[in-house]
């Protein structure tokens, strides 16, 4: 039986946390509603976490809408490459960084080298001048090798790896392995916790970066899902109107439900993706694997 | 063991030499953007003002045809029939067509803030388009650094009959605006002024309810936004209405619930430069009328008159609430959004469009901005800068010309806007007005051949208003017989607005200073209307703002003034 304090600090903790993680879901449920909303009550301030006037006309306005499907294959295409390309890169730079001097003599400068990058970089006039020199405007490309090597997720993976017992790679080569099989048979395995967080960052990052989809692409049909979503709401802002607009684009703004929709549909996939890896941050012990 | 060390340090090495190529091959890249313009144009300038003289034809056809690049801002909202998108509409074949162009867009951005910082990007990579669209602020930093062609001469020869018309109507500020040195470097989107002025919207059904009289004068006003609070105008029985509607960006927001209208009926201006009683601009609100207005605010917040939240709530939040306030100064087109959507919500409910009441016996003046907020510019060095004139003139003459085809060209009957496909949208000064004017005259005489699809439309949204169709409010409260157009009218005929006075670029201290400027008036507005700060908080704001920069600007300004 538990004692009473404990069971107030318990009663405490749950109500805290429930609070919290209403505080997370009542966006996202407000704007399920309004996408299923009529636009008038939402103007009207009637919607709140319930639909008013249900209608579905604005998913049935989005299935008309090429251009979201295209952003959201192009937004695909980025996670999936943009992942494995990420991914990749991260394992082979994080493995031998981990190593000690003794064994890697140029580590430290290395080292040094990558987190150089953290502290400073280019900005953003040199950055887009590479990519255009390189030829990379309004190529896929453009989105994924610019952010392909992320240092925090290399020291992330590094420091995980450094934790692992040196006696499992030891065995290893005795064995016979060599460092290729040593990273993939050994550390990979068992440092599937921290790749799970680290695949899960880098699939946000690609799902949710807007920015450079904006200033690498010139043509608004490149755009990635969040460049394209950013769009159509930051359009229904009222600083952009002008004398000149008419009547016809006032609609437009008050078109939240047809946003809400787009919105929610592009926060699905992340939404059904988070579940799935979260699996893994509980798995991956290496408890009793070696004895001492 | 050594073998490893020596492949250790070659790689490092090899990482060091890949990082300074890649920073050598970007300084040369720097230094060609830099030079290739400037090295140009000198000839080809000469060139043109040669071939400029013996043909002029304000719609001359490129022959062979040409092919230029572009950019300009698409909004997420621009819609495009079946098979065609921006390179391939009625405009793109009317440019083919008439003058020989192909206008292939380099880029396009969907907004604003977007677009400046591409082409920020896109200078500094020096491959700038050859025609596109600039604000006032890129078109001073464009011209200074000598990035775009002269059009002076363009101009002069190429206008068309239309192009000119219009730009005469629009006055000389908007050509002036876009003059440095003598020199016309942009083609101005000639705009409304009367359109962006504060109207006041009143909750007419509570005023009949309330048997209040209609906002003549401020007196009015305060007596109603009274009314409305304590009195119970929505008859639930409880206090839960507001007088006047405020949100947490009014003092430079004007699109809904905007604190300038209101500031208007004191005779005070924000945000706008005015003359003072010795022909000299000074900043409208810094001025001493803006106190007045200020502690009368204060006084309705401190009375329940105004939300207590306002804030903490946007536009589009206020839009929401505006089935508790009984009145808000707004634009022309708030009937549109936010004030549809509540009508068609909350059967009853009636607002009407009034101009600004004043606080004595002289009337009060409406503030207008600056109308022209686009140019479109020629980059340096290319060949036909007339082009940009050209494409105007076909602009000007398809939709406002004696062989307008506005159906075609500005907004088909089936709703999209094909206008949007233009390179540059501008409008003659008092289109909207204008079609109120028609739309009225046809709706008294049924007589609807003088229209064009634009109002034929407005004229029809109001029959079907009239038949009960309440979703078609808001274009009768626009357009129709005493819309907010009929408002705007009384500003344009009884001459009521104040123009701002200043319509040149940013000055130096102003793209400094400006935006900390603006906060700090901001802030303290907030902190006086909500009571957290005593009203001759106010004077000390008027010294700050002079010390932050304030004085430094007006200098600029005033130099402005007396050297155009």
């Amino acid at each position: 039986m538990e004692s009473i304090p404990r069971k107030v600090f318990l009663g405490f903790n749950y109500t805290f946390f429930i609070l919290i993680s209403l505080l997370c879901l009542f966006p996202l449920i407000h704007v399920l509603a309004v996408s299923f909303s009529s636009s008038d009550a939402v103007t009207a301030g009637l919607v709140k976490f319930w639909p008013v006037e249900f209608t579905t006309r604005s998913y049935e306005y989005m299935l008309n809408k090429p251009e979201f499907f295209q952003s959201m294959v192009i937004t695909v295409q980025r996670v999936i490459l943009g992942t494995v390309f990420g991914l990749l890169l991260c394992l082979t730079i994080a493995y031998p960084l981990s190593k000690e001097v003794k064994a890697f003599r140029l580590r430290t400068y290395y080292a040094w080298f990558f987190v150089f990058t953290i502290l400073f970089n280019g900005g953003l006039i040199p950055g887009y001048m590479v990519v255009r020199n390189l030829g990379l405007l309004d190529s896929i490309w453009a989105l994924i090798l610019p952010s392909a090597v992320n240092v925090f997720n290399i020291l992330l993976m590094l420091n995980f790896f450094r934790a692992l017992p040196k006696e499992l790679e030891e065995s290893a080569f005795i064995d016979g392995a060599g460092h290729w099989t040593a990273l993939w048979r050994i550390y990979l395995p068992l440092s599937l916790p921290s790749f799970a967080t680290i695949t899960l960052f880098t699939i946000v990052y690609h799902w949710n970066s807007w920015f450079d989809g904006l200033i690498f692409m010139n043509k608004p049909e490149n755009y990635p899902l969040s460049t394209y979503l950013q769009n159509i709401i930051m359009s229904g802002n009222l600083i952009n109107i002008t004398s000149s607009q008419s009547l016809e684009q006032l609609k437009d703004i008050s078109d939240r439900t047809a946003k809400a929709a787009q919105i929610f549909i592009g926060t699905l996939p992340i939404l059904i993706v988070y579940p799935f890896l979260q699996r893994f941050f509980i798995h991956g012990i290496v408890l009793g694997s070696v004895k001492e | 063991m050594k073998h490893r060390k020596t492949a250790g340090i070659l790689s490092f090495v090899l990482c060091l030499a890949m990082i300074l190529t890649a920073c050598s091959g970007k300084n040369d890249n720097g230094s060609n953007s830099s030079n290739a313009p400037s090295t140009e144009p000198n000839e080809t300038n000469a060139a043109t003002t040669e071939k400029a003289a013996p043909a002029v034809d304000p719609f001359g056809k490129y022959d062979p045809p040409i092919t230029i690049t572009a950019a300009k801002i698409v909004g997420a909202n621009v819609k495009f029939k079946e098979g065609e998108d921006l390179q391939n509409n009625v405009w793109s074949k009317l440019y083919a067509d008439t003058l020989g162009v192909t206008v292939d867009y380099a880029w396009t951005t969907p907004d604003l803030p977007s677009y400046e910082q591409k082409m920020n990007l896109t200078i500094a990579s020096g491959e700038l388009p050859d025609v596109f669209t600039v604000t006032a602020n890129m078109l001073n930093q464009l011209v200074e650094a000598g990035l775009v062609e002269d059009l002076t001469a363009a101009i002069d020869q190429y206008a068309a009959p239309i192009t000119k018309e219009i730009l005469k109507a629009a006055g000389k500020q908007p050509l002036q605006s876009a003059t440095f040195d003598g020199k016309v470097y942009g083609f101005p989107a000639t705009g409304s002024a009367a359109d962006i002025a504060p109207v006041l919207y009143v909750r007419t059904d509570w005023l009949k309810k309330l048997n209040l009289p209609e906002p003549k004068t401020m007196a009015d006003l305060l007596a109603i936004s009274d009314a409305f609070t304590n009195q119970d105008p929505d008859g639930n029985g409880k206090k839960d209405t507001y007088g006047l509607a405020l949100t947490k960006d009014s003092v430079h927001d004007t699109n809904v619930a905007g604190l300038q209208g209101f500031m208007n009926g004191y005779h005070a201006y924000l945000d706008i430069w005015i003359n003072d009683a010795s022909g000299k601009l000074v900043f409208g609100g810094i001025q001493p009328e803006v106190k007045q207005a200020l502690a009368q605010l204060q006084q309705m917040y401190k009375t329940g008159q105004i939300d207590k939240e306002f804030g903490t709530k946007d536009a589009g939040k206020v839009g929401e609430d505006l089935n508790r306030i009984g009145m808000q100064f707004g634009r022309m087109w708030n009937p549109g959004w936010p004030l549809q959507g509540q009508v068609t919500s909350n059967p009853g409910m009636e607002w009407t469009p009034y101009p600004i009441p004043s606080i004595d016996d002289k009337p009060a003046l409406a503030a207008t901005f600056f109308p022209v907020n686009s140019y479109l510019v020629v980059r340096k060095g290319f060949e036909h800068p007339e082009l940009a004139v050209k494409m105007m003139n076909l602009y000007y003459e398809k939709n406002f010309g004696p062989t307008a085809d506005p159906a075609t060209y500005n907004k088909t009957p089936e709703g999209v806007e094909t206008l949007q496909y233009a390179i540059m949208m501008a409008e003659p000064p008092t289109k909207n007005y204008d079609a109120h004017i028609k739309v009225v005259d046809a709706l008294k005489s049924g007589d609807t051949s003088k229209l064009n699809a634009e109002e034929l439309g407005y004229v029809n949204e109001i029959k079907q208003f009239n038949e009960g169709d309440i979703n078609k409010w808001a274009a009768n409260k626009i357009f129709g017989p005493g819309g907010s157009q009929s408002v705007l009218g009384q500003y344009i005929t009884g001459k009521l607005t104040q123009p701002d006075e200043f319509y040149g670029a940013p000055t130096p201290t102003m793209a400094q200073r400006k935006s900390s400027l603006d906060t700090l008036m901001e802030e303290t507005f907030a902190k006086i209307i909500m009571g957290g700060a005593s009203i001759d908080e106010f004077d000390k704001y008027v010294e700050n703002w002079k010390k932050l920069g304030g004085d430094a600007i007006t200098q600029e300004v005033n130099d402005w003034y007396s050297s155009k």
